[in-house]
């Protein structure tokens, strides 16, 4: 396989076989990354669709090559943002669904569930952590945000999870 | 029980997931149109013979007197271009006034400058609402199409969803842009652009007229990347002053038997154009990339940016534009292609 640097190189003199190959090296982050931030699979397939033709038409305003990785995942921030600022998206669970599923299944769901309630700023600053793999200093400079922002938005972020997770059990956790 | 939230959370946000097939539908269609779009491109760059476009050398350029004017034009023409720069200071360029406005943007055509290899353009764009052009904002950039007095498209720097209006019949290479001014005091935004073409066939402006679709702000590390202003602004390209020949320079071959054969070198005001093949066809475009220069008597060497490949009964055909300009008036250069050959050309 090409590296990311050559095949860059290829797609900016308009080599489209090449950037193919550079987005299919990227495509699983990418489809986590989409997935995580909406809930329907049309919604997901939109958003990619919109955000590798706007890289394609757009690559050669990308100054840096080192930071394509970082770039494309912006876009696809953006895109997403924009699917739902156009829906007002909330997500739904079929309840027919949920007493077929098994004991762990059920539980993942609730994990789940919980993920998606959570406020579109947390749910960004997870996916950069654990999906694109930034840490909370290069989070700060992708968002435009002091690094301390973003480590108490990822620590808020997590217990507000874990209190919504664990709510229909009874259990309050206070990580405070 | 639910006893490992961490433990569980990490795997929630880290586990791999199997991309669903109406996902999967998109992404491959997606990546075919991609595909198509890149063939198309590609296609403008296919090699087309055609006559000797001579036009070229029914017009001039201004000779720009002041100084000043000489340095300011220099400034915004600035893309590294040795020939270029020298075509600047030999006075080839138009002044031009020509302004429109809409969506409260004003845009200028300040000067260009054309010949057969390569086409400047230096516009000013002017916000209403400097606010517009904030601290995240890298690079101001236009949809443009540029139209002859014949209706015939000479180049569309548009984007692939927008469709082509003309036939690629002069078959621009490349285009670079730049902007060596871009101020949030005051709202304006120089925009420089440089259009190529490896082949030489690009036409005498006459008439001609920039249409402007849309302006593209671009931003970096901001949830809002680019911000699109669509509207309409025509400005109208000065016509070459008919006051003084353009100079042209043809050179042949010393010795027509060398294995690198060229059958065609003009040396142009920006730049001079070599067409040259060699009995060998080649799997890619390495043993002519950074391989190719050109040598003055002087010992200065003249290397080329890029250039466009193509095959033809066996043989690998090149064209490229090369920094040496019609004012260095060279009577003997010399063109060497490491790891296959030189050739020395004389004037004709």
């Amino acid at each position: 396989m090409e590296s990311v640097k050559v095949l860059l190189k290829k797609a900016k003199k308009g080599d489209g076989e090449a950037f193919v190959a550079l987005v299919q090296q990227y495509e699983d982050v990418l489809y986590r990354m989409a997935s995580r931030m909406l809930t329907n699979d049309e919604d997901v397939a939109d958003a990619m669709q919109e955000e590798i033709l706007s890289a394609y038409e757009r690559l050669h305003t990308l100054k840096n090559d080192a930071y394509f990785n970082t770039w494309i995942c912006k876009i696809l921030i953006n895109q997403c943002n924009s699917v739902l600022n156009k829906h007002n998206h909330f997500s739904t669970i079929d309840v027919d669904v949920l007493p077929e599923q098994l004991h762990d299944d059920f539980q993942k769901l609730e994990l789940e569930d919980a993920l998606n309630s959570l406020n579109k700023d947390y749910k960004i600053a997870f996916i950069l952590y654990y999906i694109v793999g930034l840490n909370s200093k290069e989070i700060g400079a992708f968002l435009k945000e002091p690094e301390g922002n973003i480590k108490s938005r990822l620590s808020r972020g997590k217990t507000l999870l874990r209190n919504n997770y664990y709510k229909s059990e009874g259990v309050f956790i206070n990580e405070n | 029980m639910k006893t490992d939230f961490k433990k569980e959370f990490k795997q929630a946000m880290t586990e791999e997931k199997e991309i669903p097939s109406a996902v999967r539908k998109s992404l491959d269609s997606t990546y075919a149109s991609i595909r198509t779009q890149s063939k198309m491109k590609k296609n403008r760059f296919i090699w087309k013979r055609v006559t000797a476009a001579a036009c070229a050398l029914l017009f001039t350029g201004i000779l720009l007197t002041n100084e000043r004017v000489i340095a300011n034009i220099n400034e915004f023409f600035k893309f590294g271009d040795k020939g270029i720069e020298r075509a600047l200071d030999e006075g080839f360029a138009q002044d031009s006034n020509s302004s429109a406005s809409d969506q409260d943007v004003t845009i200028t055509l300040q000067q260009n400058f054309s010949d057969a290899n390569k086409i400047g353009m230096s516009f000013q764009l002017e916000f209403e609402d400097p606010r517009i052009l904030d601290a995240d904002v890298t690079d101001v950039t236009m949809d443009f199409r540029l139209k002859n007095g014949d209706g015939e498209y000479v180049d569309e720097f548009i984007p692939d969803t927008k469709p082509l209006k003309g036939t690629n019949k002069y078959d621009a290479s490349g285009i670079a842009m730049h902007n060596p001014i871009l101020n949030a005091k005051t709202g304006k935004v120089q925009f420089d652009v440089i259009i190529d073409s490896n082949k030489g066939m690009l036409p005498c402006l006459q008439d001609a007229v920039v249409e402007i679709e849309s302006i593209n702000v671009f931003r970096v590390f901001a949830f809002e990347t680019l911000k699109k202003i669509d509207g309409k602004w025509d400005l109208a390209i000065m016509n070459q002053d008919m006051g003084k020949p353009m100079t042209i320079i043809e050179y042949t071959m010393d010795d027509p038997s060398s294995i690198i054969q060229v059958s065609s070198a003009k040396a142009s005001p920006t730049s001079l154009n070599l067409i040259f093949s060699v009995d060998e066809i080649f799997d890619n475009e390495s043993p002519f990339s950074h391989s190719m220069k050109f040598i003055d008597k002087d010992g200065n060497e003249y290397l080329t940016d890029g250039f466009n490949m193509d095959e033809q009964n066996n043989q690998t055909i090149i064209a490229a534009n090369f920094p040496i300009t019609a004012y260095h008036n060279a009577a003997k250069i010399t063109f060497v292609l490491e790891g296959i050959g030189e050739v020395k050309l004389l004037t004709k």
